[in-house]
């Protein structure tokens, strides 16, 4: 009986662990977590400070994990009428708002506190993307106007210029061109998602880019995105010195990119606008790895 | 349409790395011309690979594919001839140039026979370039050996846009799933050929 309820328990754990492993977006969260380590790689500080980079992903990990479960909390109501989100743990009642909130809050405490550790000025700069994506993202600005992605895509930039921040102790003009690239890359990864699921957020009452201007001025904003995302990872890939091969293949990658945007304005389709948003994930990851391999040659 | 498998897809991302670590690292120290040509054809086969692996095989039916596809021959060619036969090429980059640029317009216009016989003056002069120089220059000991690898990529890759071309025909003689199932090995053994061959060569 004794084996029976330790087995019971066992599973418990691992469904609650899972729920609230879905609370973190941990895809999402990831990808940031590798623009984060990019920007502190791409000072070229000695990365075998493993106290430091340790500091630097737990404590990203941390605020970025907090900041998108305390969004989860805000937006439980929008998730619960969108058949993409209705079944994740806050609508479905898997895990109840006080739950989630004091998680989240504990998660964004405990990562400021260790961000502060490492540094105050990193610490600025963390707490900057986490102000902005709950304050002015989440709560004032997504239900208000599409145009909130902007600051969506300006806390987006903060984990990077955070990391590059820690590294080297100050604001420079490369981090603040690395934190644009990923400014203006993200209205392409958002955009095409808010195609792909135009019923969803319309039912939720989400202004959209694609519902407001439409799906023809969407995808010419997403070009537009591309190219401005392709220039600004460029430049601060030139500004941080890559040698010629690094930035021969971001060139590469950067045709593959905008060819996608291009020909998705031409022959307009749900497969072309899914795969332009995979390759725009793929196409940040590429580009970040190019600059860690870059900066460490 | 036959479904893209995970190894398929393994396969690919092993080949776009491939690709990829030419642009990199296998084509340095080269004039600013060959080191261009060489990224165009490595270029276009990192994206192909990341293009099948997003879209899946369907998108070889594109009309596109076909003029994308000779890219890689055209300009790995044009980057051996530019690093071993510099006086020949300029005449063979307006022949790249313009043999690419009439592929593009009978495909678009759907000329008929005209493309095929553009496609295969075109693709097949691309490939003899490839396949034969550098095996001759391995035999000459004006490279090493290990260059011929190159010419034995070449050979293959024309049997790739072979295979391409089999699957625009109606009767087919070889069948699609088969031509889909062995794509990914080939263009794998492909780029591997070109890296060893000049990496080492």
């Amino acid at each position: 009986m004794k084996e029976v309820n330790t087995t019971t328990d066992g599973n418990l754990i691992k469904l609650k662990v899972k729920q609230y492993w879905t609370l973190i977006k941990s895809l999402q969260t990831g990808l940031l977590l590798v623009t984060g380590f990019t920007g502190y790689i791409s000072a070229r500080c000695p990365v075998m400070n493993w106290e430091t980079l340790a500091g630097l992903i737990g404590s990203l990990f941390l605020t970025i994990s907090g900041s998108t479960v305390l969004n989860m909390v805000y937006d439980q109501d929008i998730d619960a009428k969108m058949n993409r989100t209705s079944h994740r743990p806050l609508p479905s009642g898997a895990i109840s708002s006080r739950q989630a909130l004091i998680f989240g809050v504990l998660l964004s405490l405990l990562g400021m506190i260790w961000a502060f550790s490492l540094s105050t000025i990193y610490a600025i700069v963390v707490f900057s993307g986490l102000f902005i994506d709950v304050i002015i993202y989440t709560v004032w600005l997504k239900r208000k106007t599409a145009f909130s992605i902007i600051w969506g895509g300006i806390s987006g930039g903060m984990p990077i210029l955070a990391g590059r921040v820690l590294g080297i102790g100050q604001v420079d003009s490369i981090g603040i061109l690395l934190a644009i690239s990923i400014l203006l890359w993200i209205p392409t990864h958002i955009l095409t998602f808010n195609m792909r699921h135009f019923d969803d957020y319309n039912r939720a009452g989400i202004p959209t880019f694609p519902l407001i201007y439409g799906y023809k001025n969407t995808r010419l904003v997403i070009a537009l995105s591309c190219i401005g995302a392709a220039i600004a990872i460029g430049l601060g890939s030139y500004a941080l010195g890559l040698a010629w091969g690094y930035l021969r293949l971001l060139a590469v990658l950067t045709v593959g990119f905008m060819g996608l945007a291009i020909y998705s304005i031409k022959r307009p389709s749900e497969k072309v606008n899914f795969a332009l948003f995979k390759y725009a994930s793929l196409f940040m990851l590429g580009s970040m790895w190019m600059m860690v391999l870059g900066a460490l040659k | 349409m036959t479904k893209m498998t995970i190894l398929n897809r393994i396969i690919l991302l092993i080949t776009g790395h491939a690709a990829g670590y030419m642009i990199i690292a296998g084509i340095e120290g080269l004039d600013i011309w060959t080191t261009f040509f060489y990224t165009i054809a490595f270029g276009v086969l990192v994206l192909s690979c990341l293009l099948l692996m997003l879209f899946g095989f369907e998108i070889l039916d594109n009309t596109l594919v076909v003029v994308v596809a000779t890219l890689i021959p055209l300009s790995l060619s044009l980057g051996i001839i530019s690093s071993y036969l510099p006086e020949y090429k300029f005449v063979y980059l307006i022949f790249a140039v313009l043999g690419l640029a009439l592929i593009f317009f009978t495909r678009i216009r759907e000329t008929g026979k005209l493309a095929i016989v553009i496609l295969a003056v075109v693709h097949g002069l691309a490939g003899l370039v490839i396949t034969f120089l550098p095996i001759t220059l391995s035999l000459n000991n004006i490279t090493s050996i290990w260059f011929s690898l190159v010419g034995l990529g070449g050979a293959l890759i024309g049997l790739t846009g072979l295979l391409l071309a089999f699957l625009k025909m109606e009767k087919a003689i070889v069948s699609q799933k088969l031509i889909y199932n062995i794509f990914p090995i080939l263009l794998l053994v492909v780029t591997a050929l070109f890296v060893v061959g000049m990496s080492f060569g």
